[in-house]
């Protein structure tokens, strides 16, 4: 008689564990146990990922990969858990970690394209895009050149700024250059009373320190993946945030899931009916050493025959980082 | 994913491993998942499986774990049924014996379809092979389960001593 079942029936009846998939209250608490040891290891910055020959070593590989294993699991565990959950608190921590580290290596310097354009239903709000490009260093020095966007290239330069950029969003020692004028003016960036406040990616400033104090704050958390540019992503949402006077501002922030650099944020302000924001989307971004060639793009271009406005040779090389072209004869 | 496919992943396991192991073949699943996160297709499971079975065998090819880790599954409890309980726990004992006999490869396709549930084709995902290659794999897997579950229930020929007991008592 048995002989007429079929086969895979009567396998599937010698199940050693039948109902395995349904776990127990205790069994969920393993899970979560994992889940969390998993996480509790701390993130790491991107290693080269080069196969090591030696077992030990892969071994000790294997657990490094461990620590971004764990960062993953959080994330992928974000979907369907609970967002007050400790593992899902513990994983914003972990995702958070990994972003902020990924944007504030030493002894680098940061390459970022991005188009940039401005939304809203204000006066003035729906501007660009423009393409920035900019290369910044661990140690405060910053190039940023704006051009018009034509068609995903750069068009015509708009602006120009190097020099010694402001860690605490103030004017900070740097010279701009306006070339439909030709002329190098000192200062080129300054801030609003509350920029400082302003949970953005500069890639000109310092793009960690917004992220720390969202992170510290508890308002950076994982919102779930994404797809840019074919690549595997994480979206991260600031939650809405209290501004001065009446505003709400809200911000995301999408990283690369394998490098955990930028690749796009929007920000956005509410004040009753207005709306006012923008949308970065980071074409490159991108960690080079810090060495002569790296350092030599955060050098003001030449400029020559340019003008120099009032006080533009007032800032010392040590303090822009570069020779001063307006301190000598002129900037030819 | 982990949600999704935790308790997945690791009753695969329990399956095939002493629960001591489980929990280690389930967190280096999902390590392997995050190191390979590009790779994993949008239908994880049987992907997830498929890494499974490979941290499952570099385990039992860990020196002195493998005697013990198959001499465990052999003797995993037997699952208790309605109906006829004697006859069931003797059917699934007789069904892992079975099994038991047959090569990783044939005990996986089998398993895969009757323990996890699988269709062919997501089967044939998770043992790393063509549905072509899966559906003969699979076909010669019942084939050779069948005769070894033949081979154990043919009633066994009685000693020779008891032939002559009854040929005395004829």
């Amino acid at each position: 008689m048995r002989h007429d079942r079929d086969i895979i029936e009567r396998l599937a009846a010698a199940d050693p564990v039948p109902g395995a998939e349904r776990l127990t209250p205790e069994e969920e608490h393993d899970a979560d146990a994992l889940l969390a040891r998993l996480l509790a290891q701390p993130a790491e910055p991107d290693a080269p990922r080069r196969r090591p020959r030696h077992p030990r070593l892969r071994r000790l590989t294997l657990a490094v990969g461990g620590a971004a294993g764990a960062v993953a699991v959080a994330i992928t565990a974000i979907n369907l858990g609970d967002s007050d959950s400790p593992e899902t608190r513990v994983a914003d921590q972990a995702v958070a970690a990994r972003t902020i580290a990924a944007v504030t290596q030493e002894n680098s310097v940061y390459h970022v394209l991005q188009r940039k354009r401005g939304f809203g239903n204000v006066e003035g709000a729906n501007i660009g895009p423009f393409l920035i490009e900019t290369w910044h260093a661990s140690d405060g020095r910053m190039h940023e050149k704006v051009f018009r966007d034509r068609g995903g290239r750069r068009g015509r330069l708009l602006e120009e700024t190097a020099g010694r950029g402001p860690s605490g969003r103030r004017v900070g020692d740097l010279l701009r250059y306006d070339p439909r004028q030709n002329t190098l003016y000192p200062s080129g960036i300054a801030w609003g009373e509350d920029a400082d406040e302003l949970p953005v990616i500069d890639p000109a400033g310092n793009p960690g320190a917004n992220l720390r104090e969202l992170e510290a704050r508890g308002l950076l958390h994982v919102a779930g993946p994404a797809e840019i540019r074919g690549r595997r992503a994480y979206r991260l949402e600031s939650g809405p945030i209290r501004r001065s006077g009446d505003g709400t501002a809200r911000f995301e922030y999408v990283v690369d899931s394998e490098t955990y650099l930028p690749m796009r944020q929007r920000y956005s302000l509410r004040r009753g009916s207005q709306i006012l924001g923008f949308v970065s989307e980071f074409l490159v971004y991108e960690r080079l050493p810090l060495d002569a060639r790296s350092r030599a793009r955060l050098d003001l271009d030449p400029h020559p025959g340019a003008t120099c406005a009032i006080g533009a040779g007032e800032a010392r090389k040590r303090e822009l980082g570069f020779a001063n072209p307006c301190s000598r004869q002129g900037p030819g | 994913m982990f949600r999704d496919h935790y308790a997945a992943v690791r009753a695969y396991a329990l399956r095939r491993a002493p629960r001591d192991v489980v929990q280690d073949v389930v967190a280096d699943t999902f390590l392997v998942a995050w190191r390979r996160f590009d790779d994993v297709p949008g239908d994880a499971l049987p992907w997830l499986y498929g890494v499974a079975r490979r941290v499952l065998a570099n385990e039992r090819r860990s020196a002195g774990r493998r005697a013990a880790l198959e001499q465990r599954v052999a003797t995993a409890a037997a699952p208790v049924q309605p109906g006829d309980p004697g006859e069931s726990v003797g059917d699934a004992e007789l069904l892992r014996t079975a099994l038991a006999r047959l090569s990783d490869r044939h005990r996986e396709a089998l398993t895969l379809v009757a323990w996890q549930g699988l269709s062919r084709s997501r089967a044939a995902r998770a043992a790393g092979c063509s549905q072509a290659n899966f559906a003969v794999r699979l076909r010669r897997a019942r084939a050779r389960l069948a005769a070894e579950l033949g081979a154990l229930e043919r009633p066994a020929v009685a000693p020779k001593r008891d032939r002559w007991r009854q040929a005395d008592a004829s």
